[in-house]
């Protein structure tokens, strides 16, 4: 069964933005989310101007700390896509329910949840991971 | 099924230093350079300043593709450790791609772990070929990031060297077998090296139990034991950095810790560059589980078990 796809939240600038910032604005805007996600992709085309922190690392820490995590890049404006396709293959695996995707492309951003099934599902199944 | 490690391969440039001409050239302190030599067990290394980030990636990712068919390659990963610009960029995955002649292939760039990024790699491509109904489909994993010197120099607990290697990832072929992978990542370090004091010494506190675990993990998810393990392999990142999990006695025998005197801190390449030395001195036991580790600074700590193959 394929993952179920739901934007939690959008944020837009003019300009580029340090990615931190966006992802930060991106959670701020989406709210609590319900449960902890097992896999984040942070995907993004142009460098971040704050290179030295790792922002996956960070949306990781900010959504429960349980995840895989990692940047995916080069995709061209098809990251959320190929984030899909990767989150997808997990969960065929039998290895994620709940994936968690930002999406970064100058100053704008989108925060995408993938998941198995409803958010009160995502609650139940995951309030007892380590 | 089961994930299959193909083929894997390294690649050097010809220019070997020691560690007294490198560290000096990078404006490190006589101290430093002692400090790297005597308590990091740094000797020579690879590093020749004519050399291209082409010149570096591509050779391994050539000759692990070997005779094998193109068409097979479905995806190719370019895995690197510093993102931020520094050395790759948004195109590099498919300037890759397009220069192995694999343009039917989806590229892709993997980052965001800095040196323990190439266990997340094989473990991305083992699920994608997974799903992927062709038998004979496979994954190539391309690793080594050619560090221009202000940003060589900036990474300062270690000497950073030129070297690259590449892993073709297929499914129950001749390779070795993968048996477990296990991760996790502390993002409240994410600042990294631009980290407070306190982070950085909370993190290293830290570190230890959190290698441990991962190692616990893989070896349970892999029905095995520590103790079943013939190779511990660790990327070389110098030898106090383990102190705490893998200077314990049981577990020092099994270390693959002499290339850190030979080949110094490649990035991501390391554990596979140490896989294919260790593979090319014929001393990985078919049948006998083998660990790969990798950690990186954000921090994420992985633990991959793997056998050899057969």
């Amino acid at each position: 069964m394929s993952l179920h796809r739901e934007t939690l939240s959008t944020v837009h600038a003019a300009g580029p933005r340090p990615h931190g910032e966006l992802v930060d604005d991106l959670l701020d805007h989406a709210g609590p989310l319900d449960g902890r996600p097992d896999l984040v992709i942070l995907t993004y085309d142009e460098a971040d101007t704050q290179g030295a922190l790792t922002i996956a690392s960070h949306l990781n820490h900010r959504t429960g700390g349980a995840a895989h995590s990692f940047g995916l890049t080069g995709v061209g404006p098809d990251g959320g896509a190929a984030a899909a396709t990767i989150a997808e293959a997990y969960h065929r695996a039998g290895r994620s329910d709940y994936a968690l995707v930002a999406v970064i492309d100058g100053g704008s951003g989108v925060l995408l949840r993938l998941s198995a099934g409803s958010a009160a599902a995502i609650e139940s199944s995951t309030r007892s991971r380590p | 099924m089961t994930i299959t490690l193909d083929a894997v391969e390294a690649f050097f440039p010809d220019r070997v230093v020691t560690v007294e001409e490198r560290a000096p050239a990078l404006g490190f302190t006589p101290a430093q350079t002692h400090m790297f030599r005597r308590v990091h067990g740094l000797d020579r290394m690879h590093s020749d300043p004519e050399l291209t980030q082409d010149d570096l990636m591509l050779p391994a990712a050539q000759k692990v593709l070997g005779s094998t068919d193109p068409r097979a390659v479905r995806h190719v990963i370019y895995a690197h450790a510093l993102h931020g610009g520094r050395v790759a960029d948004s195109g590099t995955a498919a300037h890759l791609r397009d220069m192995l002649g694999l343009e039917h292939a989806a590229a892709f760039a993997m980052t965001q772990q800095n040196c323990a990024v190439p266990l997340s790699a094989i473990d991305v491509a083992g699920v994608l070929l997974e799903t992927d109904p062709d038998p004979d489909a496979k994954v190539l994993v391309v690793t080594g990031e050619k560090l221009p010197d202000p940003v060589a120099a900036a990474i300062t607990t270690i000497l950073v060297a030129d070297g690259a290697a590449a892993c073709l990832v297929g499914k129950d072929g001749p390779g070795a077998p993968v048996r477990s992978f296990s991760t996790r990542t502390r993002g409240e370090f994410a600042a990294g090296l631009a980290g407070t004091p306190e982070q950085f010494r909370a993190a290293a506190e830290l570190r230890p139990v959190m290698v441990r675990e991962v190692m616990d993990e893989a070896v349970a998810r892999a029905g095995c034991t520590l103790a079943d393990l013939q190779f511990i392999i660790p990327p070389n990142q110098g030898l106090p950095f383990w102190q705490g999990t893998l200077d314990a006695e049981d577990l020092l025998e099994k270390c693959v810790f002499e290339n850190n005197a030979r080949y110094s801190h490649c990035l991501g390449a390391d554990v596979l560059i140490n896989y294919r030395w260790l593979l090319d001195q014929g001393r990985l036991e078919p049948g006998r589980p083998s660990m790969f580790l990798a950690t990186g600074l954000g921090w994420t700590y992985s633990a991959m078990v793997f056998e050899g193959a057969r």
